[in-house]
């Protein structure tokens, strides 16, 4: 059954199909979670409350805006960047630390309505390919939920700089996502 | 130009939710006007959300889910506790005032709880209807009665549902419903009226971890029996 179909169940409260979506997807949310946490017991707590805020606010979703998964991951991120700032922020960046142990990871139990799961794979090349400092201040909005001054605060840079390095980043992300 | 140039620079950040109030203002007044513009955030978008899907996999702990469907379980058949009435104000009033005031806010609180009770139970109810793994099982007319009934359950749920109308009774009778266990140990579930029209009761299963065959209604005195007293009216075996 497909993520969409999942969900009409799950406005008509089919606890069954809740499960099932949490089944399809609670490895890649854990992934992110444990991401941006980089710790188990909170990642757990995000997972288990992304698809609570799923249940309940179901009736919400609307495909026009894109696809379940991408409203979950939205919801990961922004309960992941809640914890955070609860905690006071200690993010851990790649920074001099190689992307490669991602690459022999095949990829995840992506939807196969997904129509960007090739664009995925480049778009992590892209990433590694990145220079550190651009990586950094990227991941740190991304995965952190800082603004560029937030950003320049927490690694004592001018503004400026992060905003050059953000930019410059984003730019090659872009050009990467858009050349598939 | 210099504006177009500054709000493409700070589009994505837009997409990741990390701008200014000023910024996102400026923002979202360039996205009203500008189609290009709106097409572009959808882009950041999708690569923001495949940028997700770019982290090392981990493998959730086996749990998880397990532990979600119990929690769901939970959500659908555990009563909230009870809501809490407002504070008394401190003050030094006469006694029948004060007595009045306690009065109110116990009636209030009481009728907020019957509220979210019912509203709970309706949720319960729902659900269990709802669910597609459900067990149906017509109840079958017995020793002349008449009327239509099913019993609802869902495995491991703690509550089950009876549906459908049988006959009034005289003012000092009632059914029982009976769950009959794999000992032919009979254990009382619900007392009920009988209703002239289409009705739905939502009830607790006695024990969730008991295997239950059967279920039965008899008709006994108002309030119940600790035991069946009469032959069934309405009986039938249920699936392994």
């Amino acid at each position: 059954m497909d993520d969409l179909s999942l969900i009409g169940r799950i406005k008509r409260k089919d606890q069954e199909a809740m499960v099932t979506l949490h089944a399809r997807y609670a490895d890649l949310l854990y992934s992110i979670a444990y991401r941006m946490l980089n710790e188990t017991s909170s990642a757990e707590e995000v997972v288990q409350d992304v698809f609570m805020k799923a249940w309940q606010n179901a009736a919400q979703f609307d495909d026009q805006r894109g696809p379940v998964i991408a409203w979950l991951i939205g919801i990961t991120r922004n309960l992941a960047i809640d914890h955070l700032r609860q905690r006071g922020r200690q993010i851990e960046t790649t920074g001099d630390r190689s992307l490669e142990d991602s690459e022999e990871i095949t990829g995840f139990n992506l939807p196969d309505d997904w129509q960007d799961r090739e664009r995925v794979n480049s778009l992590r090349f892209a990433v590694n390919d990145l220079p550190a400092e651009q990586r950094q201040v990227i991941e740190l909005s991304y995965f952190g939920g800082m603004s560029q001054s937030e950003i320049a605060d927490y690694l004592a840079l001018p503004l400026g700089t992060v905003k050059t390095r953000m930019r410059l980043g984003l730019q090659k992300l872009r050009d990467a996502w858009l050349k598939e | 130009m210099n504006d177009h140039h500054s709000s493409s620079d700070l589009l994505p950040l837009y997409a990741l939710g990390v701008l200014s109030e000023p910024e996102r203002a400026q923002i979202e007044a360039w996205l009203a006007q500008s189609a290009e513009a709106r097409e572009a955030l959808k882009e950041y978008q999708a690569m923001f959300t495949a940028l997700a899907a770019t982290v090392p996999l981990r493998k959730a702990p086996a749990s998880l889910t397990s532990d979600f469907r119990d929690r769901l379980a939970a959500i659908a058949t555990n009563a909230p506790a009870p809501q809490k009435s407002g504070k008394l104000p401190v003050r030094r009033l006469r006694w029948v005032v004060a007595l009045a005031a306690l009065l109110l806010i116990g009636i209030t609180g009481i009728a907020a709880y019957a509220l979210v009770v019912a509203q709970n139970n309706a949720q319960t109810l729902q659900a269990i209807l709802l669910n597609n793994k459900a067990t149906r099982v017509a109840l079958v007319p017995q020793n002349g009665a008449s009327g239509t009934l099913t019993f609802i359950r869902v495995d491991s749920n703690s509550n089950c549902v009876l549906e459908g109308q049988l006959p009034l009774l005289p003012s000092e009778e009632q059914y029982q419903l009976w769950l009959v266990n794999q000992n032919g140990e009979r254990e009382s579930s619900l007392v009920f009226d009988g209703v002239q029209e289409f009705h739905q009761w939502l009830m607790a299963v006695p024990d969730v971890n008991d295997h239950y065959v059967a279920v039965s209604i008899t008709v006994e005195k108002r309030g119940g029996s600790t035991i069946p007293t009469s032959p069934p009216v309405f009986a039938n075996q249920l699936p392994e």
